[in-house]
């Protein structure tokens, strides 16, 4: 695993996800895959919803996010989105807004990251 | 074992549905509560792996649904929650979940859960069947408890429920029954000169020539040694012609068993056959008696039948009833 998966993945879960179809790698390009297309939307939904102020989208939009990052081992990128969750869910949109960077951040670099696990052979 | 994994989440559904693939099981998806509850409903699921927040039909409500549902097996459920929520797993489990799993799952914990979630639907099924054998074998218990051993008609126990029934019936909505006793004639001399053995087998096909005979509705029960007891609920007739209904019921019987031409030397009268005398009662609307007192009517007939020669029947006086009757509606 190069450093760039490194640092922005658990290493345990690309384990795990790998270890699905004993080591052949379908199963995690295929949930890496769908993280990719979902999570660009949810992308993009949660900065819209950030943007009007809808807490309640917010915080949906982040718990999902949340739960799939985690499935694909973008811990960092899970942590801030229930950051913004919590946020959300206390009706603190501004703070929520605040993490926005920290997630942009955390986003590129798991994206990055699993486009580079997904590509490998 | 079939499981249902139910998630609103693409990324969740495809890392558990191969997770549950990996560890030998089949499964079904749902990316939302309802179509989840709709699979349930349809049977087969044995385990049901499901998230907490889901649009419309979320997982506590799932669960309760499943527990009130009456599914014919145990489904077992396993919640999967963040751990940002512990009241979450708390309301999971009230709400009729097995366990939980914290997410992101992995196939370990998943493999414990799983098997706890076999031993405990082999037990559910288990506890079904024995359940089920159970009532069987209960209702084969009542059954005997109610019939007589060597006839197989209804023994004196059942004839007294019946006849609490059917008289209750009779008052509540203002139906008529009649009962008829009948006596197999010189069944003591039938006794002492064919022996017990054949007395028995000889009342064991007098009860059949009854029992092929009676009409569907009415009942016939062995009331004592040799004696047999018919009970005809919901007559629609009243006064005379009631009576003779009755009095046509109970010599078709008399007459079956005559019919049959088994054999009685013993006897000094005529027909050399076994013969049964018969008394017939009736209870109508109006009527002050209580059914214990019907059936003595048609005991006292029956001996009216006998004083008079045997292989008869004979009514209770209707005039009895008649009277009671328009007395009542008086």
């Amino acid at each position: 695993m190069n450093d760039v998966v490194h640092d922005a993945l658990a290493r345990s879960q690309i384990e795990l996800l790998l270890s699905l179809d004993d080591g052949a790698g379908g199963a995690l390009q295929e949930i890496v895959g769908e993280y990719l297309t979902m999570s660009a939307q949810g992308r993009a939904e949660l900065l819209r919803a950030l943007q009007v102020g809808d807490a309640p989208a917010v915080g949906q939009a982040a718990h999902s996010l949340k739960g799939a990052s985690a499935n694909v081992g973008a811990l960092a990128l899970a942590d801030v989105c229930g950051d913004i969750e919590r946020c959300a869910r206390q009706a603190q949109v501004e703070e929520a807004e605040g993490l926005r960077e920290q997630f942009e951040s955390e986003f590129s670099r798991a994206r990055v990251a699993l486009q580079s696990v997904a590509s490998r052979p | 074992m079939r499981i249902l994994i139910a998630d609103d989440d693409p990324t969740s559904r495809l890392l558990l549905k191969a997770i549950v693939s990996k560890l030998g099981h089949e499964s079904v998806v749902a990316e939302e509560g309802s179509k989840a509850w709709d699979l349930l409903s349809s049977g087969g699921i044995d385990v049901l792996l499901t998230d907490w927040m889901m649009p419309g039909v979320d997982g506590p409500e799932l669960c309760r649904r499943v527990r009130d549902g009456t599914g014919d097996g145990y489904v077992y459920i396993v919640l999967t929650t963040g751990l940002d929520h512990p009241e979450h797993i708390l309301e999971g489990m009230s709400s009729g979940a097995d366990d939980y799993l914290i997410k992101p799952v992995d196939s370990f914990a998943l493999q414990t859960r799983l098997i706890a979630a076999e031993r405990m639907t082999a037990l559910h099924d288990a506890l079904a069947h024995t359940q089920e054998e159970l009532e069987r074998a209960n209702f084969e218990l009542l059954e005997q408890s109610l019939t007589d051993d060597l006839t197989g008609l209804g023994n004196r126990r059942r004839m007294e429920e019946d006849l609490i029934r059917t008289h209750a019936r009779a008052l509540r909505v203002g139906r008529t029954y009649g009962i008829a006793i009948f006596d197999v004639d010189h069944f003591k001399l039938y006794n002492d000169h064919y022996g017990h053995v054949a007395g028995d087998e000889t009342l064991r096909n007098v009860a059949a020539r009854i029992d092929f005979i009676v009409r569907a509705g009415e009942c016939a029960y062995r009331y004592g040694g040799e004696e047999f007891l018919l009970l005809m609920p919901d007559l629609g007739l009243s006064g005379p012609r009631l009576n003779d209904s009755l009095l046509a019921t109970g010599d078709r019987i008399r007459r079956a068993v005559l019919e049959a031409a088994i054999p009685h030397a013993a006897r000094s009268s005529l027909p050399p056959f076994v013969t049964m005398s018969g008394g017939v009662a009736s209870w109508s609307p109006g009527c002050p008696l209580s059914f214990m007192e019907v059936v003595e009517q048609a005991d006292e007939a029956l001996f009216r039948a006998k004083s008079a020669g045997r292989n008869r029947i004979h009514a209770a006086p209707a005039a009895t009833h008649d009277q009671a009757a328009s007395t009542a509606s008086t």
